[in-house]
């Protein structure tokens, strides 16, 4: 190929919105594209931030080689082990930072796929984690690893901490508790955060800001749109994630490890569906996706401005109304509660309890999206702000958490409700003896509530609340509330869901007597190294002493 | 059922996966260290990444504006410059298109912009028939008036700071013209159709430039050599996305959150002055399509930002010359020169308090702009001396033809000096430009607060500094 030519599509690819099919570059044009642009601007890490390595800074962290145990050849010797951010990236790029472990340039699908064997999922959600490129898996196990730790961290001096001891998490998740509901919230939080994130920082195949709908900016003269994280992406992506997690139907319950795989699936729906879709199915149904969300993010700018306002509500519901449309999205509708009011037919196959983790889900991811930041960049002259360029800013886990432990602390009881006369929604969970059709009501208005709006199913309940005038509209579950169903059990003694309180440590005055449930706290002197008289040396480093400290800690009886 | 149900056999009644997490999960103490909860300005990102979450967003819709407020401008152009017209009707139409222009970017709030035009003119035509000589400042006491009455009382903080650049151009180009009136430069009060085509003309209207008004009214008279003037346009176009970008991306793609404090201030500062470039670049462009030429010859360019004076200045002085030379023109000819023989230190810091008058009552804005008045006057001041003293070419302006220094600019020593001064020149704007960061206030203007608290930030070192070699040069 002539020099010229070439030349002038690698600056098209690197820097202008070509069309697609101009811009069909090798890897190896991006490559020298980038390295062009990088000798430009002389940044000095770029090479580090195109892989693998600066990843720990802006999201993921290492992966935890030996809590997951992976197979030597994906995890390499060294940490951080190697992300591919996308195939753009050719190996010699990535050899020129010697610190990257260079994992071998493996099958990047073979990669991915081994992580997404390292996950419990259901064919349709392995299939979801293999296609999705070899970001997904990782953005998934850092979605793990952010629920757990935040909640872990929300839950420190609560008699139930978040504990993820063996089968705990497990059997509780599979109750109805509060702490199920918190446990449901925090996964979907973390999955819609952190493929949100993964999403913004291009680490995802199937979504960047081109899927971004910026009309409703742009209608508002003045406002620049942006993507940054995109979170519209990433909670349309978990919803889709997590329900075919929960509505994968009969399976083989025996232990539900062993038997995980997706070969041992008997699920003949999808086992069907699996041969022909694999890769383009999937992307069709990414799309698919993609399309809906663009139907579905004009309504999330409106609802981010009244996050903090009553209407709230009103937004939502006309959220939902919009996305009732949405082809191959309804299925998997954003809005699990919903669902139920548009394919009648699955609601069958769906436990109450599916129901109420559903909820839950959703709950957590609403906060997600209730916290995003809008950050801006005004232009005008001398400081004005005449224009301005925005991108929405996803709010530290950290701070997610916080919020989703409140909604865990003002968590609502609800009951189900058995009705006799409706024989079509008949579940096939055998937990309860005689159930029907059900609603989900708040415990304080179950037993007035048999009289009345008798067409309701819960989800329809959920859905209308705050909406339109049926008599008892206020005391119906709010979306925003974090609902249950089972009192908890005591988490005080050891028990398979939790290894009780003896031993943890508790903050004297503050809540060791309720943490230790009355049986008293020992008290431990521990004398513990810890940075001391730190300075800073030169501009940018901070020298320290190693100083030993007494400390006082009290634990448990 | 059960209060406290322990039946929890794995075979649990439901028969859906309960989860996602892998068998036997744990925490490891690598991922105690939350990298996640650190999130602020651009993560470490490629190229690809960036492009993709902030220069293709951030280009497209700064296309979207730019392109509208071009497409008047070519339509003011192609109306009015290509047959011959009635100049009656040239005006209407300049006026038509800057009310568009103006509607696009400021919404009804244009009203607040046409009242002060028509204001100004009032006093204008007040003041036009006495013998005393005052139009000029009669007007700029009525403008700033209603300037500082807008703020305070009639608009929201966070419209009046989308408007208010725009609004004290307005004020500018009415000013200017009692100020021309009284210097017999125009010889009577121009008419109201040309007087409002100046004032609301679609090329200048929503980021200026401030062009004297013989430059409006000449026009016409430029439309030959089509060719340098599309060439100058694409330039401009070019140049004010590229500011935009490294605006709104590259600089906190460059410096990111976790660096020093200075390279932190540095940071803000240049988003801040890249931010005036893009806006500058987009000023010329508007006004070049427009068809205006502020160029003594015939090389059909409208000069309003010179950003590698600012970037790599030669003093504080030339940060000021060359941050908006229209602006700064309009000071020099209406403020400094009037103020002038009250003495220099007075003149310097009426014209920048007038300045600071203009932008509203903006304690930020003041306190920078009454700085810069202190700090230029004292870095003029002491190269000066130090000139004199040693007789080299390290005034803050360039030694001009007729310089009498024995050491020239080209001598090294004088080159390692000057460098030395524009590091500091550098160091101050870092300092000064800091304030105008990307933080919540910047949409309802900064507060006195915000601007204490950044430069205590950075323990009023410039300050400091500032003011010693004030001391010193009062000393030697």
């Amino acid at each position: 190929m002539p020099m010229g030519r070439s030349l002038s599509t690698i600056g098209c690819c690197a820097f202008l919105p070509c069309p697609k099919d101009f811009c069909q570059c090798s890897n190896r044009k991006r490559m020298l594209a980038s390295l062009l642009f990088t000798l430009l601007f002389s940044r000095q890490s770029v090479f580090a931030a195109s892989s693998s390595s600066s990843f720990g800074i802006s999201a993921p962290a290492p992966l935890s080689v030996e809590a997951l145990s992976l197979p030597e050849d994906v995890a390499g010797s060294s940490r951080p082990i190697q992300r591919n951010v996308s195939e753009w990236q050719s190996p010699p790029y990535v050899a020129n930072n010697a610190n990257v472990a260079i994992a071998k340039q493996p099958n990047n699908h073979q990669q991915s796929a081994d992580l997404c064997d390292k996950l419990h999922l259901t064919p349709r959600q392995k299939q979801m984690c293999v296609q999705g490129g070899d970001g997904l898996a990782e953005t998934l196990l850092e979605a793990i690893r952010m629920s757990v730790y935040t909640c872990q961290q929300q839950f420190e001096y609560e008699r139930w901490n978040c504990t993820l001891n063996g089968f705990s998490r497990m059997l509780t998740l599979k109750k109805a508790y509060k702490e199920t509901a918190a446990l449901y919230a925090f996964s979907a939080a973390g999955v819609a955060h952190a493929v949100a994130r993964a999403c913004a920082a291009g680490r995802l195949r199937k979504c960047h800001c081109a899927e971004a709908d910026n009309e409703v900016e742009t209608r508002q003269t003045w406002r620049w749109g942006g993507c940054g994280d995109n979170l519209a992406y990433g909670r349309s992506f978990a919803m889709k994630f997590l329900d075919s997690g929960s509505t994968a139907k009969v399976r083989p319950s025996g232990g539900g490890k062993s038997d995980s795989r997706p070969s041992s699936n008997p699920d003949s729906k999808l086992n069907k569906k699996k041969k022909p879709k694999s890769k383009d199915g999937l992307q069709a149904e990414m799309e698919a996706v993609s399309r809906a969300l663009r139907r579905w993010r004009r309504t999330i700018t409106s609802n981010t401005a009244l996050a903090h306002s009553s209407r709230m509500r009103k937004a939502s519901s006309s959220m939902s109304a919009e996305t009732g449309g949405g082809g191959n999205f309804v299925a998997n509708g954003p809005h699990p509660i919903n669902k139920s009011k548009a394919g009648g037919k699955k609601q069958k196959n769906e436990s109450q309890r599916q129901r109420i983790n559903r909820h839950n889900n959703a709950v957590g991811m609403k906060v997600v999206e209730q916290l995003v930041k809008r950050t801006c960049k005004c232009h005008g002259v001398s400081g004005s702000c005449s224009v301005k360029t925005c991108w929405n800013q996803l709010a530290v886990f950290s701070e997610t958490a916080a919020v989703i432990k409140s909604k865990y602390d003002n968590a609502v009881q609800v009951n189900v409700e058995i009705r006799e006369n409706s024989s079509h929604l008949k579940t096939e969970s055998s937990s309860s003896k005689n159930q029907e059709s059900n609603r989900i009501l708040p415990q304080s208005r179950a037993k007035k509530g048999t009289d009345q709006a008798d067409e309701a199913s819960a989800a329809a309940a959920l859905a209308r609340n705050g909406g339109s005038g049926s008599a008892n509209a206020a005391d119906r579950i709010d979306r925003k509330e974090m609902i249950y169903q089972q009192k908890s059990p005591d988490f005080c003694v050891p028990n398979p869901l939790g290894p009780g309180t003896v031993d943890r440590q508790c903050l004297r005055g503050e809540n060791c007597d309720i943490l230790c449930c009355g049986r008293g706290y020992n008290v431990h002197r521990l004398t513990v190294s810890a940075p001391c008289k730190c300075k800073l040396v030169l501009c940018c480093q901070v020298e320290c002493q190693t100083c030993l400290v007494e400390k006082t800690v009290h634990t448990c009886k | 059922m059960a209060d406290y149900d322990y039946d929890v056999g794995l075979e649990g009644e439901e028969d859906f996966y309960p989860d996602f997490y892998p068998d036997n999960y744990a925490l490891s103490d690598d991922d105690k260290l939350s990298p996640w909860n650190e999130q602020e300005g651009l993560p470490p990102m490629s190229l690809y990444q960036l492009y993709y979450s902030c220069i293709y967003p951030t280009i497209s819709d700064g296309l979207n504006h730019i392109l509208k407020a071009v497409a008047w401008c070519v339509v003011y152009r192609i109306t009015t410059q290509t047959v011959k017209i009635p100049q009656q009707f040239g005006h209407i139409v300049s006026i038509a298109c800057g009310s568009m222009v103006m509607y696009h970017f400021f919404g009804h709030h244009l009203f607040y912009m046409l009242a002060q035009g028509v204001i100004a003119y009032l006093s204008l035509v007040a003041s036009a028939n006495r013998s005393k000589k005052v139009n000029g400042w009669m007007c700029m006491l009525v403008c700033i008036s209603f300037l500082l009455t807008c703020e305070l009382f009639i608009v929201d903080a966070v419209h009046w700071h989308m408007i208010r650049a725009a609004q004290m151009l307005v004020a500018m180009r009415a000013i200017s013209i009692g100020f021309q009136l009284d210097e017999n430069v125009l010889p009577n009060l121009p008419k109201p159709l040309p007087y409002f085509g100046y004032l609301y003309n679609v090329g200048t209207v929503s980021f200026g430039p401030w062009i004297p008004y013989k430059d409006y009214l000449n026009v016409e008279a430029h439309n030959r050599c089509l060719g340098r003037c599309v060439v100058n346009i694409l330039k401009t176009f070019v140049l004010s996305l590229l500011f935009l970008t490294v605006s709104a991306c590259f600089t906190l793609w460059l410096i990111p959150s976790g660096s020093s404090k200075w390279f932190l201030a540095y940071r803000d500062a240049m988003s801040f002055r890249t931010s005036h470039y893009f806006v500058s670049y987009l000023s010329e462009l508007t006004a070049l399509a427009a068809g205006i030429d502020t160029s003594q010859t015939s090389l059909w360019t409208v000069t309003v930002t010179r950003p590698w004076h600012v970037e790599l200045p030669r003093s504080l002085v030339e940060v000021v010359i060359h941050w908006n030379i229209p602006m700064h023109t309009w000071l020099k000819t209406y403020v400094f020169r009037v103020a002038r023989p009250y003495g220099t230190f007075v003149a310097i810091l009426g014209t920048y308090g007038l300045s600071a008058l203009l932008h509203g009552l903006n304690f930020q804005l003041a306190a920078v702009l009454l700085s810069l008045g202190f700090y230029t006057y004292t870095e003029h001041a002491i190269r000066q001396k130090l000139a004199s003293v040693f007789s080299a070419c390290i005034q803050a302006r360039k030694c001009g033809s007729n310089c009498k220094h024995q050491w020239k600019e080209s001598h090294w020593a004088v080159k390692i000096c000057n460098f030395c001064f524009s590091l500091l020149a550098v160091f101050h704007l870092a300092y000064l430009g800091l304030m105008f960061d990307s933080s919540k206030l910047q949409e309802e203007g900064y507060s006195w607060l915000h601007a204490i608290k950044k430069w205590k930030w950075l323990n009023f070192s410039s300050h400091w500094i500032i003011v010693s070699t004030f001391a010193f040069n009062y000393l030697i």
